[in-house]
């Protein structure tokens, strides 16, 4: 599927439309691309050169080492499970949870449902760093200070991803549903055999955003887990932040391969994920 | 899942119950015969909290000593961000977890005192006969609070001048010594400052702990006094104006210059030949052996008088600790020779316990790191107190638009302004 | 199918589609069960509670005192809460920057037979998944004054430039500029989508009709995207009024940064108040107030709807 919208008539003025398009996406591409690649960059210097002003553009000596450094200085190898396994289970808690709610929320009759929606609606737009206070709270009466669950159970439920399978959930025509009913078929079944397969591209979009996420929360994980082997890699980087310094090199190499698993989620699940947004936005 | 006869059961809940009484007893004799943290045995379980990173290797071998005294004690390290130290800490005395031992700084100490989160140490110091006389008295002072020791010192710092030889070199100028004056300093900066290649003489920053107080101090003036501000007095005042003066005639780069390119940045690209630092700002020009090469290390120049401030950290327990006496003991050790002597050996920590910074002083020969230790006759202590983050932040705020450089708020102004509302918070604090 | 030997039981009282009755699904409930109570326990009670406790002096280690609107009244004598109320708006508006841009690259990316469409999306997406303190702190490099990487390609061009990020007049906007840089892959990724999912024949039946690029793109593309449009606007606002990650990163400093507050947020205020002030009282009405502002905006930009957004 493609557009003709900015395609000339001539076939000259098609190819210079064609250069044009290409020139501004490259400049595009490098405006975006640029800081991450200076990222990479000062991973491979040392510690006193990325001080150093006027800065050097390239390394003076390419040390790959500070990517080994990476994983003597802070515990990598473990935050970086404990990040896929919090991204996980948080993805796949979210996809379950506010599936069956936003199933609810968008086919079923019942009492009080449009308050209900409006007060699920009102928890998105609670500043969550104001969260932080009373969820620790609750975590340490429950005793899961310091633990992984910690991270994961906030996570496991989203007025977002309810929100969002519920538009979704809303365009499906209603003869895929009654048709099933007519069959015998319970709610539940229609639910899981029928209407969730119907919306696989809303769940692999969610599932991008959900990951997304939680392998970039910040606050949360650092106020809730200090013990740097049960800290995601996102907080897990912060300890190269010193209360004077900063260890540049490392703390860049470490963010720079925390990046090479979204970029992965990203690549394996964009097709989906471009269709299940695009209809999520479509229907406002 | 073996299955159990009930009779067995029933044994062991008697057996279990019949203990009671006996460690009873137990817990009430354990003071005098020697540290039995739990009664009828077993580990008492402390967490040890600290913000750096570079000093684990050698908290963790001070654990490791404490450990061969006491070895039904363990300590593991808790290490949180300096960023988020204080209000992780904060949330985790109020909800639970936090360390039974922890790391205190001067800004934060009054605070804590008050509010009773912190095990008073008085009564067990003087029963073990620990005056603490070997750290710096105005150290120990510090960590005191309504008459009650709370805190034993850990470490200390001071501040020293660092020079970049090879700029004195290029413009012919002597190299700072102890003799050296402000006026020498603003002598040299000048000869020194190029702007055709951003070089700077030396740096006037904004900075409370390296430039401002010491500047302060250097003429005579106050910070804290009674609960009242400082900032109003003439001999302050002019302190401050020592260092907006020199931005002013453009020998010193202003706040902008600053908060973008930090001091100590500057001078490890040998774009700034005089700064104030740390101990630990040595840590990277050490590490680059051309920096190394060229940079000096001696006291801080005079103004009216010599003048210096000295901070250092202590150790501080928990009062909800439900181990209070292994903590205290933990405290105690780490007040000790020693701690002090692991922790110099390290090279990344001044110790505060005398005699034992010799081993910090060998670790980088090059530099005279025995200007830190000369400078502490001199010196005063960082000034505190208990809504000391809040008035700082307010010199940060009301001070800054006289940094900019020429066309900035009049030095005075902002001090006046300053001293006024720092003065309204004390009183809020004292009416408490 | 005869009736007469099948027991009708077998079948469920069905509704006739005719009759819609206010029918309780009961299962409902369970349906929302999970997720409710999760959004309960984790974010509404806690929400509700420390609304409750933001009418009560908070002492920096727990302990209330009820006080009424103190806290509020506190918060509107705060000079720094108006400035950052006017900043936060600010960066609210260069935000929805964002999207034109968004959808300028979208329409190139969907020019017929191009070449390495994949290639240039996962491009523009890398900022998204790329750690806010890592993209910060590069960026502050790139801003610095005195030898940031942007300065000096100015000089090239003889333009002048200044501290960037400390520079109390420029500030807000350069962090605004890491917002938006940092936020177009997302948006992008949405308005490709939307514009694919325009059916080819509206275009093919203007240009027939004479309509050209500009025509076509103004009055067939942008109505048909105006639904996502209005989605993306809605979290955008929801997105920039919140925002903190990047100015944590870039502006606060441990020297004074003379554009401190000229770019602090109201989150960022927020946590100055909460974790480092320790003045919690105030921290937690700001945070209320800031709720309400986005309630606020949310609804006008739903009520707005009308007006433009175009529904098939």
């Amino acid at each position: 599927m493609s557009d003709r919208l900015l395609a000339p008539r001539s076939a000259r003025g098609s190819l210079l439309g064609s250069v044009a398009t290409h020139a501004v996406l490259v400049a595009g591409s490098v405006a975006m691309i640029g800081p991450f690649v200076w990222q990479v960059l000062t991973a491979l210097k040392s510690q006193p050169e990325t001080a150093t002003v006027p800065p050097t553009l390239l390394p003076r000596e390419w040390l790959w080492s500070n990517f080994a450094d990476v994983f003597a200085t802070i515990p990598f190898g473990t935050q970086l499970v404990n990040s896929l396994v919090v991204a996980g289970a948080v993805t796949i808690g979210q996809l379950a949870f506010c599936s069956l709610g936003a199933y609810a929320f968008a086919r079923l009759e019942f009492r009080g449902r449009e308050v209900l929606f409006a007060l699920f609606l009102s928890v998105l737009m609670v500043p969550k760093q104001l969260l932080v206070l009373p969820q620790y709270q609750i975590m340490s009466a429950l005793g899961l200070l310091n633990s992984l669950p910690a991270l994961i159970l906030p996570g496991l439920f989203s007025a977002f991803g309810t929100f969002l399978l519920r538009q979704f959930f809303a365009t499906i025509p209603k003869e895929f549903e009654e048709a099933a009913v007519l069959d015998g078929a319970g709610r539940f079944r229609i639910f899981f055999s029928v209407m969730l397969p119907l919306v696989k591209p809303a769940l692999a979009a969610l599932a991008v955003i959900t990951v997304m996420h939680s392998w970039n929360d910040l606050l949360w994980p650092l106020v809730v887990n200090t013990d740097p082997a049960s800290m995601p890699i996102s907080a897990g980087l912060t300890s190269l932040q010193g209360q004077e310094w900063t260890n540049y090199p490392v703390l860049m190499a470490g963010a720079a391969m925390a990046s090479i698993p979204m970029l992965l989620a990203y690549l394996a699940l964009q097709r989906q994920f471009v269709q299940g947004i695009a209809l999520s936005g479509t229907k406002g | 899942m073996t299955p159990r006869p009930p009779g067995v059961r029933r044994r062991t809940l008697l057996r279990s119950l019949a203990a009671v009484p006996l460690a009873a007893g137990v817990a009430g004799c354990s003071a005098s015969s020697g540290p039995a943290f739990l009664p009828g045995g077993g580990r008492a379980r402390l967490g040890y909290g600290m913000w750096d990173k570079d000093q684990v290797p050698a908290m963790q071998e001070v654990i490791d000593e404490f450990r061969r005294e006491h070895p039904d004690v363990e300590v593991t390290i808790q290490l949180t961000p300096f960023t988020t130290y204080w209000s992780r800490l904060q949330t985790a005395i109020v909800g639970g977890g936090a360390p039974d031992v922890f790391w205190m700084n001067a800004p934060n100490i009054a605070m804590y005192a008050r509010h009773g989160t912190l095990l008073p140490l008085s009564d067990r110091l003087r029963r073990d006969g620990v005056t603490l006389a070997e750290h710096p008295q105005n150290l120990v002072e510090l960590y005191r609070y309504a008459g009650e020791q709370f805190g034993v010192p850990k470490d200390f710092d001071t501040i020293s001048l660092f020079y970049n030889r090879e700029l004195f070199d290029r413009a012919r100028v002597p190299y700072p010594d102890e003799n050296w004056t402000w006026q020498d300093v603003l002598d040299a900066a000048a000869e020194i400052r190029d702007p055709a290649s951003s070089v700077f003489g030396f740096s006037a920053a904004l900075d409370r702990q390296r430039d401002l107080y010491p500047a302060i101090f250097q003429n005579g003036g106050w910070v804290l006094r009674d609960g009242r501000s400082g900032f109003a007095d003439e001999a302050t005042i002019g302190g401050l104006r020592h260092l907006t003066g020199a931005i002013d005639r453009d020998l010193a780069p202003n706040a902008m210059a600053n908060a973008d390119t930090r001091s100590r940045e500057l001078f490890q690209g040998g774009k700034l030949a005089m700064y104030n630092g740390l101990p630990n700002d040595s840590n990277d020009p050490y590490a680059d052996p051309a920096v190394r090469a060229r940079t000096g290390v001696t006291v801080l120049p005079r103004g009216v008088r010599r003048g210096t401030v000295i901070h250092g950290l202590a150790n501080v327990v928990n009062a909800r600790t439900p181990y209070p006496d292994a903590a205290y003991e933990l405290v105690k050790f780490m007040a000790g020779r020693l701690a002090g002597e692991i922790q110099g050996r390290s090279g990344t920590i001044l110790p505060s316990y005398a005699g034992t910074q010799q081993a910090f002083l060998d670790a980088k020969p090059e530099f005279r790191m025995q200007s830190f230790i000369d400078q502490v006759p001199d010196a005063t202590a960082y000034p505190a107190s208990v809504n000391t983050m809040t008035w700082e932040r307010m010199q940060l705020q009301i001070l800054g638009p006289s940094w900019v450089g020429p066309g900035g708020r009049p030095i005075e102004v902002s001090a006046r302004l300053l001293a006024h509302d720092m003065d309204v918070v004390l009183a809020k604090e004292a009416a408490v | 199918m005869t009736q007469l030997a099948t027991p009708p039981a077998v079948r469920p009282a069905t509704p006739q589609p005719a009759r819609r009755p206010r029918r309780t699904h009961r299962s409902a409930y369970l349906f929302i069960a999970p997720v409710g109570l999760g959004l309960l326990v984790f974010y509404l009670y806690p929400a509700v509670s420390t609304f409750a406790l933001s009418f009560t002096e908070w002492g920096p280690f727990g302990g209330h005192t009820f006080t009424g609107l103190d806290n509020y009244a506190a918060v509107f004598q705060l000079e720094t809460f108006w400035t950052a109320l006017g900043n936060t708006l600010l960066y609210m508006v260069i935000g929805l920057l964002t999207l034109p841009i968004a959808i300028l690259f979208a329409v190139l990316l969907n020019r017929e037979g191009l070449r390495g469409v994949a290639v240039y999306r996962t491009l523009f997406f890398i900022p998204f998944i790329t750690l806010p303190v890592a993209s910060g702190l590069v960026w502050k490099w790139l801003y610095n004054g005195d030898f940031g990487l942007l300065n000096q390609v100015l000089q090239v061009f003889g333009i002048p430039g200044t501290y960037w990020v400390s520079n109390p007049d420029t500030a807000l906007f350069a962090i605004g500029v890491v917002q938006v840089w940092s936020q177009v892959g997302y948006y992008l990724v949405i308005f490709i989508a939307g514009i694919k999912a325009v059916p080819k024949e509206y275009w093919e039946a203007a240009e027939i009709d004479g309509a050209n690029a500009w025509q076509r793109f103004w009055r067939i593309t942008l109505p048909m995207l105006s639904p996502t449009i209005f989605f993306c606007t809605v979290i955008n606002v929801i997105a920039t009024l919140q925002i903190f990650d990047l100015v944590y990163v870039m502006s606060a400093s441990a020297t004074a940064n003379p554009a401190f507050s000229a770019s602090q947020s109201i989150v960022s205020l927020f946590y100055e108040k909460a974790f480092v002030e320790a003045d919690k009282g105030t921290a937690t009405a700001l945070a209320f107030l800031l709720m309400l502002l986005i309630g606020a905006l949310t609804f006008v930009q739903f009520r707005l709807q009308r007006r433009w957004v175009h529904y098939v």
